[in-house]
């Protein structure tokens, strides 16, 4: 194909984007929308498990150590690959925390300063909570660790919640996308067979089959890629919007949701990426596919 | 050259429009075809066009067989063809200008030339103050002209017209036969399906006659009007030079 030919037939995808509207809007309609919908669902279980490993991490394991014991438990706590972190609490702190949750615990530290029951301890923070079993075992085996506490129930149930959420993520995103495939081809057919008089004329006036399928490839790319800046734009806002809405409100669990939000920056980059990835790949095999069906003429 | 031998169409539901059909025409030959409504004369030029297949029979156009017609050689072969449809077939969301000079463009002419011919032919047809309008906002025989300059435009050795004045009045269908007239002298192959039976009579071509799919009378087997080539008379044709 001549170069002059190749410039009109790329002129001409883009012009016919703007000669065809109504079924152009039609199209990015669409391709948005599916990408809204993948957008959220990945905004959203990415956030989701989020929120929930900032409860696991809030959850420390607590390790009792009997008396004279701490350093050496430190030694051997380092050499455990999954401790992230711990912070030594004497036995006299402990006592203090949890008289203070009482009213006369001033006086009652006084009574029990001498005689204090409770053991030193070291709150250990843990790098990969799925295993904290494991975790826990190797501690209870380090000499003079005289008791470990695991995490809260709630922790557990928060760790089932994560790992069925970022299964459920992946099933949902993909079903989507199939979905979204479903419709997006049947609306690049209905638009080309609404072309498909266009199609046959100008087989019947000599035109290769590349010569009219470039147009169709270019349009098809132009509204992929259009969609997917406008579903980026959207998702953008949106995302920022709900968060300075929740910002007003004053619920307990807000704090916490709001601490472990993933900036949008931080997907933001990889979905518009796969959009405009997929977008004009979608609009050009989509259109080569069905305009291919009207060339047999 | 067309060669047509022993052509039979029977269309998908069991029509049958063309039975048996024969016929052969030189280059540089003008050929009316007429005969009334049904009679299968559009199937015939369809059949040339490629858009419908012979049941059995053999057709030669321009040395491709069309049985044996490869498919990337289809537009090729098409280019050689200079086609109006019965229906106009006029591309709607292209303008007059751009839907001649789509038929220069599948033949790779680039863009000055392009303006220069396309300005010309519509020149040529009376159609310069609409290069701009677009089919809709045309009347059917302004449509029909512009049907003709797409067929006229990339100089084909083949003109092929389906009632090309079918939607004009009798003056301008004067002038429009005319025209292919001098065309043809320039050197083309014409053939024109026409109804006018009056215009045809005075213009003196060979007329082939087909009724309920068979050729019914032929004037060149029995009138002396072989392939007319005048070659003087070259002055406003095809080739604008
Ligand atoms: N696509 C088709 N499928 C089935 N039958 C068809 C088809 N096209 C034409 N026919 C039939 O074939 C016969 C010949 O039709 P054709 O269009 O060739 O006639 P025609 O001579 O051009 O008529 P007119 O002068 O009205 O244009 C008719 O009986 C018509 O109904
Ligand atoms: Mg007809």
């Amino acid at each position: 194909m001549k170069l002059h030919s190749l410039w009109y037939l790329l002129g001409q995808g883009i012009k016919n984007v703007w000669v065809n509207q109504l079924l152009s809007i039609a199209s990015v309609g669409v391709l948005t929308v599916c990408f809204l919908l993948i957008g959220v669902a990945t905004l959203f279980s990415y956030n989701l498990q989020s929120f929930a490993h900032g409860v696991e991490k809030k959850n420390e394991v607590v390790v009792f150590v009997g008396d004279g014991m701490a350093p050496s438990v430190a030694v051997n706590l380092k050499k455990i690959k999954n401790v992230a972190s711990f912070v030594f609490v004497s036995k006299e702190t402990a006592l203090k925390e949890q008289l203070s949750q009482l009213d006369e615990g001033g006086a009652l530290f006084e009574e029990l300063g001498q005689n204090n029951p409770l053991p030193d301890s070291y709150r250990v923070a843990l790098h990969d909570v799925d295993i904290v079993n494991k975790t826990i075992k190797k501690i209870g085996t380090i000499t003079g660790v005289e008791k470990v506490n695991s995490p809260t129930e709630v922790a557990k149930v928060i760790t089932t919640i994560k790992n069925t959420v970022s299964y459920a993520g992946v099933f949902i995103v993909g079903f989507l996308l199939l979905v979204s495939l479903f419709i997006i081809a049947t609306t690049i057919e209905m638009t080309i067979y609404n072309r498909r008089r266009e199609i046959n004329i100008m087989k019947f006036v000599g035109a290769s089959n590349a010569f009219i399928r470039v147009p169709f490839v270019v349009e098809g790319m132009v509204l992929g890629i259009v969609s997917a800046f406008l579903a980026y734009a959207v998702l953008h806002l949106g995302y920022v919007y709900m968060f300075d809405v929740m910002a007003k409100f004053e619920i307990d669990v807000l704090p916490m949701i709001r601490e472990n939000i993933v900036p949008f920056a931080e997907l933001g980059t990889y979905l518009l990426a796969g959009f405009l990835c997929s977008g004009p790949i979608i609009g050009m095999f989509g259109s080569v596919f069905f305009v291919r069906k009207h060339l047999k003429v | 050259m067309i060669s047509f031998s022993n052509v039979s169409k029977e269309y998908p539901n069991g029509t049958k429009a063309l039975d048996r059909i024969e016929f052969f025409v030189n280059n540089g030959e003008f050929v009316f075809i007429i005969g009334p409504s049904g009679a299968g004369k559009s199937t015939l030029m369809k059949l040339i066009m490629h858009e419908e297949q012979a049941t059995s029979g053999q057709i030669d156009v321009n040395g491709y067989n069309l049985r044996k017609i490869k498919n990337r050689q289809i537009s090729k072969y098409r280019r050689s063809l200079g086609m109006v449809f019965q229906d106009f077939r006029l591309i709607n969301q292209m303008t007059v200008y751009d839907n001649v000079a789509f038929a220069l463009r599948v033949t790779g002419v680039g863009g000055r030339d392009i303006r220069r011919r396309v300005f010309y032919i519509l020149d040529l047809v009376n159609l310069l103050q609409k290069a701009e309008s677009f089919p809709n906002q045309i009347s059917g025989g302004e449509q029909q002209r512009v049907a003709l300059a797409r067929a006229l435009v990339n100089n084909p050795a083949i003109i092929i017209a389906d009632e090309p004045t079918g939607n004009i009045d009798p003056e301008l269908s004067t002038g429009v036969m005319e025209l292919l007239c001098e065309i043809n002298r320039c050197g083309p192959t014409v053939v024109v399906v026409s109804h006018e039976h009056d215009l045809v009579k005075k213009l003196d071509k060979r007329v082939i006659n087909i009724e309920k799919g068979q050729i019914v009378s032929d004037s060149s087997c029995n009138a002396t009007t072989g392939p007319a080539i005048d070659n003087n008379n070259k002055k406003r044709g095809l080739n604008e030079k």
